[in-house]
């Protein structure tokens, strides 16, 4: 520790410099910036209770009136659900104002004034690597006037959850904080990612596992994704969008026949998927394509088996070109197919041959 | 390197400098600018190392490995060439891959190929065809201390950004010396990605590890618990020159078993110098101390394991050891350079083909044993070995018992002649003879021990009493042949029931057979209950078996070379786990339509294992019960198979008089 500290505190001791006007102790300055973030963190009990099903969540104030934002879940799918504040005060059957299941995220209504709160409009953005700290009320530990729980940990990227088809069963599609303080736990969803300045970053989002490696995420949707829709739902204005839109099925997706290629027989779960056979004049033979071909990737997609490469092409429009990349011994090659436009009077042909009187 | 070094200090410089301005206001007070530096310092250094952190994915493969679904996702990988090495965790691998994509900084892709494997340290080496690429300075490990700063970095959730975790230095030497520990959270988002100091050198490569299984995923249930692993990247670079070469780096052994059971205080005194082995061949023997290793003091068994466990097959390790000889009490030292070989052959039993008197209680007095059978044809046979000599000495041990007679043949050299010292009368003989495969036939018929004299063979079964051990809740009957008497030793038969218990009269059936047997051949039998309520065997069975022996061997005079476990079905497989687990107390198996399991033991010299097969032909596993007596006979591990007659669900009455013989004859030499 000594060591390392050491070489921190000389390799940088000139810019210290600069510092010295702020120097206090470092302890008390981030047991400031703490105690200054508590009064902002609510809990919040509601539904659920049974089945490993916990019946609490954590939340933070957004206004001095009492506009509390969490997240939307299982627990607040009740009429009563119970704040309560940092002081103790508690609130019953507290008015969920509005909900969007897409960010995951709801905004609850105390009837209260003068709340400390953090400001919606001013919070920051942290890029990876960053310090922050994450309050919570996870696995419901404090009660009463008990103070939320405070986690540190560095953001350890920003990424969207599901560049990946189907790695995180989520909604949320938009940026992500993930992070490396273990955030992922029973009760710590609603709670408040910050920076070391007591800045709002994010809310902590619901427990998330990865389909693909069977792991646990920790992330925090950042405060900027979620505005809109907070101020929306704060302004009585928000209208729901259908949740399952962006999930909406293609009606006229690609698939392999229309393309002219054909896998290998697809016996195991994880098929590698080579190319059996590529159809005479079809648009895999015209991009190119040839049999013993692997494909690595669909429209950039990894396509780890045959069953990958089904998913990856039912996802797209058939109007819409395909680009491919294929693996033929050590030497990757890129291609793009595309089907060729119906012809103009393909769609007269019926009505011509019924016209004989 | 170095050049890359100073690249660092300057990254660290600038931004250090650059948030002079971003930080002067806040909400409160801006924190303490040590921490906000320390952040910088973080940043700075996963952006150095950036640019040698590669995306791994690949395509195809196995749904499972172990136990565990395998994951799919991307892995990460730390360049160690310019001209395209990059290592990765075996974890990610364990799937065996059709073809592996490696995403390069920058978001180059390139196919990969797996060049080697590193089996100790579960690292494997890709290549791909590229030039000029960036390589990490390596931290030397002499200077990586507990408490520092340890940043993880991988390449996982974008190919286009790097993930980091922070954490500290936990431990080093973990893992028998093989890695460095730290509580940055290590999980499949950054296996084979480095872990990197505060200055930008890589401390090592991530790796799931445990401490007591090597499996290719062992140690990734560990995934974010606050303990992760990193193999030093030093060692890697040093390994690397003979990794390139394209040959898996394998685990190395000696052969060497210490005595006493505790590793971590008990000397490193040998309880057995596996024939064959490096150490048997560099000359250590049992009871052997070991001084050193590669000139290091050692005090204890984990000082040498460490040595060890972290060394590859291949390399050549030096022992000092010291004896006292036993003729003449003088210390002698010993002083050997040993390879270390990736695989022990399997000791091969030296059979010479006779069985010798159970003389237990008997002893005229004068130190030797009796012969009481010598099987045709066998090599004791050849050697005009006759029942009735009396053995007195083995090359130089003499021997006053069975025991001591089947242990120095057992050891004795291998591939050389055993010299018998023989009694014949008033005749000395010395006999060499030529060790042999033990033969896996029973012979239609043994010479005689001498039999009970007690044939009331009409008389009503014997009536069970109760063994029972406080711990274990099983029901267990010892039958007790009614002939028996302290003065010569039994030998006892465990019969396991089938999952469900026996049918409604198969017991009595199965005593009826078994009794007279054990009244004949001196056999006391046992037969436990699965504790479960239905009747199926589990774990804790297993441990009462071997319990149940022992208690049987208090109470009554017990002769160890035949405990013999009998099963049906599932207790089939009971019995064939119990002998592997406690040799020394379960010398053999018999199995009656029962699959064969693991883990199969090694054959020991003082632990001559034996299994009796017999399966039901048309049984739909028969053909996979008959490819595993392989796996066994490649053990030195003989085994009796017999195919029974379509519909039998027990051995018919000529089997069960084999099987009889089979046990009489356990302890054949």
């Amino acid at each position: 520790m000594t060591k390392v500290r050491r070489f921190c505190i000389s390799a940088l001791a000139a810019i210290a410099l600069s510092f010295a006007g702020l120097a206090t102790s470092p302890a008390a300055e981030l047991g400031a910036v703490i105690r200054d973030v508590q009064p902002k963190i609510v809990k919040i009990y509601g539904a659920g209770g049974y089945r490993g099903l916990e019946a609490y969540q954590s939340g933070f104030l957004i206004s001095a009136e009492g506009h509390v934002l969490t997240a939307w879940s299982y627990v607040l799918d009740t009429d009563y659900i119970t704040v309560t504040l940092n002081d103790g005060r508690k609130f019953e059957e507290v008015k969920l104002l509005g909900a969007d299941p897409r960010l995951e995220l709801a905004v609850l209504k105390l009837d209260a004034t003068d709340l400390a709160h953090f400001d919606l409009t001013k919070a920051a953005v942290a890029e990876p690597g960053a310090r922050v700290l994450a309050f919570s009320n996870l696995y419901g530990v404090a009660f009463g006037d008990e103070p939320a729980s405070v986690q540190h940990g560095v953001v350890s990227t920003v990424t969207k959850l599901n560049a990946r088809r189907g790695v995180f069963a989520t909604p949320y599609e938009g940026p992500a904080y993930v992070l490396d303080a273990m955030t992922n736990n029973p009760g710590a969803a609603g709670g408040a990612l910050v920076d070391y300045q007591g800045r709002l970053l994010g809310m902590l989002g619901k427990e998330l596992r990865h389909a693909q490696s069977n792991i646990w995420l920790n992330f925090a949707i950042p405060a900027a994704e979620l505005r809109a829709t907070v101020d929306a739902i704060v302004a009585g204005k928000y209208v729901r969008k259908p949740a399952d839109e962006a999930a909406a099925k293609i009606a006229d997706p690609h698939n392999l026949d229309l393309l002219g290629v054909s896998l290998v027989p697809d016996v195991l779960q994880r098929t590698p998927p080579y190319v059996d056979a590529v159809a005479p004049e079809s648009p895999a033979a015209a991009a190119g394509i040839r049999p013993d071909d692997l494909f690595l990737f669909v429209n950039n997609r990894i396509t780890q088996s045959c069953e990958a490469v089904r998913n990856e092409l039912a996802a797209v429009h058939r109007v819409d070109p395909v680009r491919v990349t294929v693996l033929r011994g050590q030497e990757l090659i890129e291609a793009t197919l595309t089907l060729p436009k119906p012809a103009a009077t393909s769609s007269t042909k019926p009505a011509a041959g019924g016209a004989a009187p | 390197m170095i050049h890359r070094l100073s690249q660092v200090r300057l990254i660290v410089g600038m931004l250090a400098i650059s948030f002079v301005a971003s930080s002067a206001t806040s909400a409160v007070a801006a924190t303490d600018d040590l921490s906000l530096r320390e952040e910088s310092a973080f940043r700075s250094v996963v952006a150095a190392v950036a640019p040698a952190v590669v995306s791994i994915e690949t395509i195809g493969g196995l749904d499972t490995v172990g136990e565990m679904l395998v994951g799919t996702g991307p892995s990460s990988g730390l360049v160690v060439s310019a001209d395209g090495y990059i290592v990765s965790s075996t974890v990610n691998f364990a799937h065996r891959p059709a073809s592996i994509i490696v995403t390069m900084a920058g978001n180059r892709r390139l196919p990969a190929k797996l060049v080697a494997r590193d089996e100790v340290r579960k690292l494997v080496l890709l290549k791909v065809e590229a030039s000029g690429l960036p390589i990490p300075a390596a931290c030397p490990q002499s200077e990586i201390a507990v408490g520092q700063w340890s940043i993880a970095v991988g390449r996982t959730f974008d190919s286009d950004r790097v993930n980091s975790s922070v954490g500290v230095v936990s431990a080093v030497n973990r893992i028998w010396g093989k890695a460095l520990q730290t509580d940055a959270k290590i999980s499949p988002v950054n296996y084979g990605g480095p872990l990197v100091d505060i200055r930008g050198r890589v401390l090592g490569i991530l790796v799931p590890l445990s401490p007591t299984e090597s499996e290719d995923e062992s140690g990734a249930e560990w995934y974010d618990s606050g303990i992760g692993f990193a193999v030093p990247l030093e060692h890697v670079f040093a390994v690397l020159p003979r990794w390139k070469k394209g040959d898996d780096l394998k685990a190395g052994f000696l052969g060497i078993r210490f005595k006493g059971p505790n590793i971590y205080a008990d000397a490193p005194i040998l309880a057995h110098a596996r024939a064959n082995s490096p150490a048997y061949k560099a000359g250590l023997r049992k009871g052997d101390v070991l001084r050193k290793v590669d000139g290091r003091e050692v005090e204890i068994q984990t000082q040498v394991m460490e040595a060890i466990q972290s060394r590859y097959a291949g390399d050549v390790i030096r022992l000092s050891a010291s004896r006292i000889n036993a003729e003449t009490g003088k210390l002698e030292l010993l002083d050997k350079e040993l390879t270390l070989v990736d695989k022990l052959e399997p000791y091969k039993r030296p059979y010479l083909g006779f069985l010798p008197v159970r003389e237990d209680g008997t002893d005229d007095g004068k130190k030797s044993v009796g012969v009481r059978y010598v099987f045709e044809k066998s090599p004791a046979a050849e050697a005009k070995l006759q029942a009735g000599d009396r053995i007195t000495a083995v090359g130089d041990i003499a021997v006053s018992d069975r025991r001591q007679l089947a242990l120095a043949v057992a050891e004795s050299e291998p591939a050389k002649p055993v010299v018998l010292h023989v009694r014949r009368g008033d005749e000395k003989l010395r006999l060499e003879v030529k060790p042999a495969a033990r033969p896996e036939t029973v012979p239609e018929k043994l010479g005689e021990e001498p039999k009970s004299t007690n044939d009331d063979e009409t008389a009503a079964l014997e009536k069970p009493r109760k063994l029972q051990i406080a711990e274990f809740g099983n029901e267990c009957s010892v039958y007790l042949p009614r002939n028996y008497t302290d003065d010569v030793a039994h030998g006892l038969v465990i019969l396991l029931h089938p999952s469900g218990g026996f049918g409604a009269g198969e017991l009595r059936t199965r005593l009826e057979a078994w009794l007279p047997v054990c009244r004949r051949d001196r056999l006391i039998l046992l037969v436990p209950t699965a504790k479960d309520d239905e009747g199926t065997w589990g774990r804790e069975d297993l441990e009462f078996l071997g319990k149940a022996v022992d208690r049987t061997a208090e109470e009554y005079r017990l002769d160890a070379t035949r405990v013999v476990a009998v099963g049906w079905e599932e207790g089939g497989s009971l019995a064939m786990r119990a002998a592997a687990a406690y040799p020394e107390r379960i010398r053999a198996a018999a199995l009656v339509n029962a699959m064969l399991v693991g883990p199969l033991p090694d054959s020991e010299p003082q632990t001559p294992l034996a299994y009796y097969i017999a399966v039901e032909k048309s049984l739909p596993e028969a053909g996979r019960i008959k490819a595993g007596l392989k796996q066994l006979r490649d053990r030195d591990l003989p085994v009796t198979f017999r195919e029974l007659p379509a519909g039998s669900d027990d051995l018919p009455a000529a089997q069960l008089g084999e099987l009889a013989r089979w046990i009489d004859m356990l302890d054949r030499i």
